[in-house]
């Protein structure tokens, strides 16, 4: 596997894309053919980092699209800020299904990942964060996000 | 009395971006008002408050619990969201119009409106500091105001000040500088100069993605210490457009290599087809990298996100030795006085101090902006404020404020946390300072002032208003009646400039001065050009006064310091005398000069007839050979090349050039 991997599984009319490594310059994604889809479901739980070329690449790829709506699953910290910065980087047709919100520990200066899953931790109306998260010592963890910057996404919604 | 007063309103412009703290909090202690319906609640505390030595109140009722804001001095205001008439959310909103200056902590409470969305919106929209779910205890409500009685407790986190306050802290961790980053909203483009160094100086590898006004992504990539790739979307620095401006390549060379779609990159298959050398081709790369990244650094907002990540070390790449020139020439030649002078009233009375990365041989020091004042270092490190240093007019003013500015950006300046009480004539200065500031300028222009002298975002009006009346303080505090004059025209001006802010006629403003601006500037480019071709038939005095005119409207103009000093040199050429025109001038005409147009075949002819007239024939051959080699086309640089050449009866002779040039020109396939 290189530095990007993309799978692409079509089930009837939803195309199930799961896509892991690193999103810049070097990734090709007219190889991977999107319109015509029903449906599409982009699993981005594997992204380890995205540049500028590879955001611009993306809007480009996922405007193939159309007007197919489009799930974005498992979001790393890394695409919901550029889903809160870049105009276009989640379709006009898109939804957040679940994303990683960051918590850090004082004590113990562990940093988390925690999902958040719609309809559980969020709904299209707000967040509901977990009532405590603590890291492996038992230490409760502090969001650690600004958090009307990072939830912005959610009013766009 | 008024020292003391002084020194606490000049908190506000320190480092701690401490909230707004009046003298009457001193005298006693803050008084507390409870405006809630349920009258057993709101007894309850305002029992514990009183025990607890505050002055409390409660009411029920809007109108009494606005008057009471007034009378009592209310430092605190507890509100319940659910009230009858008007929700508590609404309530706050119209007391902060009703009273933008008020000094008043609101703590919003709610048993039934508990849902994260709608706390952090009634947050925002009343710019509480804090909302109490209830039930909730009375240790909880404790808290928030006996917090406020500990120095920079309640203090308000501004992030724009926090980014530029890193290099003062003795002991800051890489987490703690990405958050920093991570916190910032939208911010200027001659910000990212200390994004920058910040970034490089503290080893972080990752990419940071930068978004401008009109929606595009550009962006710039590090790697354990230096720049290894700067990504920006422009047609003009791409590779091929380079290669052949270079003369490294010729077009129809060029062409099989385009036509042809290719998973490689460009550079790889024409070195792999003989068409270039790798020499030439880092060369190219190394001057695109240089381009890219002072285009990046405009006179316009941007947002950034910072993707932290191993980003592999390959090269060319920037470090930081590298980028101390890039600083230098981005802060001579870039950013604006008026932008600076804005900059730093903020920090206007704190003291200037050498920072964690000084040392007596630090190049920085030996930079033209820096080595042109003469005692500037020793005058800047001996512990006098901003304002003390540029009020004493020891050095001329936009050289004063470049100088430290690029220190800073180096971390081998910091401005010091603590405030020095400021006597009352310093503070009058303080307010002309800024009454000149916003003198001429319209309602939209001084807001956008005024946000920022604050650090403020635009998007939150009442929060830069805010901000910005504790940082002028109040009229009732001053003594001087001049001093009074300019804060009430101040006060004036901004109270204006906020409501219109509000008004969602700024938006239609904007777009009218655009409009405006673009005539002025269509105007300005025409002059501009007619200024060129002034300057092509040496006719330098018409050049110079239609420059002038054209900058004045439109500072950016490409290439204007390089076109100035031309003009002046010509001047200097045929004996003419004129104010203003001398070889020193020129020298720093051209130290302004923009780094991109450093790669232009103008500014080395420029360079050119600057060497000949201090004397060095030798470097004005260089300077033209090179302007030569670069545009070919260039009558003028050829004419004073044969020129030069007959003044110093040299001979072409190859151990007298560069070696760059030499093995550039050995590659060059332009004839």
């Amino acid at each position: 596997m290189g530095k990007f991997d993309i799978k692409i599984d079509k089930v009837g009319d939803l195309s199930k894309i799961q896509i892991t490594g690193v999103i810049d310059e070097d990734v090709d994604f007219s190889q991977h053919k999107i319109s015509g889809s029903g449906k599409l479901e982009l699993d981005l739980g594997g992204v380890k980092s995205i540049n500028s070329c590879g955001i611009r690449e993306w809007i480009k790829w996922l405007g193939d699209a159309g007007q197919a709506p489009v799930t974005y699953l498992n979001c790393p910290k890394i695409i919901i800020d550029q889903v809160n910065m870049v105009k276009g980087f989640l379709p006009a047709q898109g939804k957040v299904a679940s994303f990683y919100v960051p918590y850090y520990s004082e004590s113990s200066g562990t940093e988390e990942n925690v999902l958040f899953v719609h309809g559980k931790e969020f709904t299209d109306n707000g967040v509901n964060p977990p009532a405590e998260v603590k890291d492996k010592e038992g230490n409760v963890m502090e969001m650690d996000v600004v958090e009307d910057k990072y939830f912005r996404f959610l009013k766009k919604a | 009395m008024i020292l003391g007063y002084v020194g606490i309103r000049l908190d506000h412009f320190g480092l701690e971006f401490g909230a707004v703290k009046p003298i009457r909090d001193l005298m006693a202690g803050p008084a507390i008002l409870i405006y809630e319906d349920d009258e057993s609640q709101a007894q309850a505390l305002v029992a514990a408050f009183t025990r607890a030595g505050f002055q409390a109140y409660n009411s029920t009722r809007a109108d009494e619990v606005k008057e009471m804001i007034e009378s009592k001095k209310i430092r605190y205001l507890f509100v319940d969201c659910l009230l009858p008439g008007m929700s508590g959310v609404d309530f706050v909103a119209s007391i902060r119009n009703q009273y933008p200056s008020e000094v008043l902590d609101v703590i919003l409470m709610s048993g039934i409106f508990t849902d994260a969305i709608f706390m952090k919106d009634a947050i925002r929209l009343t710019q509480a500091i804090s909302f109490l779910k209830k039930p909730f205890g009375i240790e909880d409500a404790l808290r928030l105001v006996k917090a406020d009685e500990e120095p920079k407790a309640k203090s308000e986190y501004i992030p724009r000040k926090a980014l530029y306050s890193i290099f003062s802290k003795d002991k800051i961790s890489l987490r703690e500088k990405r958050k920093v980053i991570e916190s910032l909203e939208e911010i200027h483009g001659y910000d990212l100069p200390f994004i920058y160094s910040l970034l490089i100086e503290s080893k972080m590898s990752g990419h940071l993605n930068i978004v401008g006004k009109n929606g595009e992504v550009s962006g710039i990539s590090f790697s354990q210490g230096a720049i290894v790739a700067v990504d920006i979307a422009d047609q003009e620095t791409l590779l091929g457009n380079l290669l052949i401006e270079s003369g490294f390549v010729l077009p129809e060379d060029l062409e099989p290599f385009i036509s042809v779609s290719s998973p490689k990159k460009m550079g790889e298959r024409l070195i792999h087809g003989s068409v270039l050398s790798p020499h030439a081709f880092n060369i190219v790369l190394s001057s695109q990298m240089s381009i890219r990244l002072s285009r990046t650094i405009i006179n316009s907002s941007v947002t950034i996100n910072f993707v932290e990540t191993e980003v592999e070390f390959t090269m060319p790449q920037i470090d930081s030795d590298s980028l101390l020139k890039f600083l230098h020439d981005w802060v001579a030649g870039k950013i604006t006085l008026e932008w600076l002078k804005t900059h730093y009233l903020q920090w206007g009375s704190q003291k200037l101090a050498p920072g964690p990365l000084y040392s007596d041989s630090n190049p920085a020091l030996e930079m033209p902006i820096v080595s042109s004042m003469q005692d500037f270092v020793k005058s800047v490190t001996s512990g006098l404020t901003v304002n003390e240093m540029a009020d004493s007019q020891k050095f001329p003013e936009e050289s004063f404020y470049k100088a430290i500015h690029f220190l800073l950006l180096k971390g081998l300046l910091i401005i010091l946390e603590s405030e020095k009480i400021v006597a009352q004539k310093d503070l009058s200065k303080y307010l002309k300072k800024i009454e000149t500031q916003f003198q001429g300028r319209n309602k939209f222009e001084v807001f956008d002032m005024m946000a920022r002298i604050t650090s403020v975002s635009e998007a939150e009006p009442q929060k830069v208003y805010s901000t910005f009346l504790a940082m002028i303080g109040e009229n009732k505090e001053l003594d001087a009646p001049e001093a009074k004059a300019a804060r009430k025209k101040i006060s004036d001006l901004a109270k204006e400039s906020f409501e219109f802010a509000r008004s969602g006629n700024r938006e239609k403003l904007q777009e009218e001065m655009a409009k405006l601006q673009l005539e002025a500037r269509l105007k300005a480019q025409s002059q501009f050009e007619e200024a060129k071709n002034s300057l092509q038939r040496a006719q330098y005095a018409v050049a110079l006064q239609l420059i002038e005119k054209a900058v004045a409207v439109e500072p950016g103009l490409e290439k204007n310091k390089i076109l100035l000093a031309w003009a002046k040199l010509g001047l200097l050429e045929s004996g003419v005398s004129k104010p203003g025109v001398s070889l020193k001038s020129v020298q720093m005409d051209l130290i302004q000069v923009a780094p991109e147009d450093k790669f232009d075949a103008l500014f080395s002819f420029v360079t050119g007839l600057y060497c000949r007239a201090t004397g060095d024939l030798l470097g004005a051959k260089k300077a033209f050979e090179k302007a030569v080699n670069m545009d070919s086309t260039m009558i003028v640089a050829r004419r004073e090349l044969t020129k030069t050449v007959g003044q110093s009866g040299a001979k072409k002779d190859v151990m007298n050039r560069d070696l760059k040039d030499l093995v550039s020109n050995f590659f060059s396939k332009k004839k």
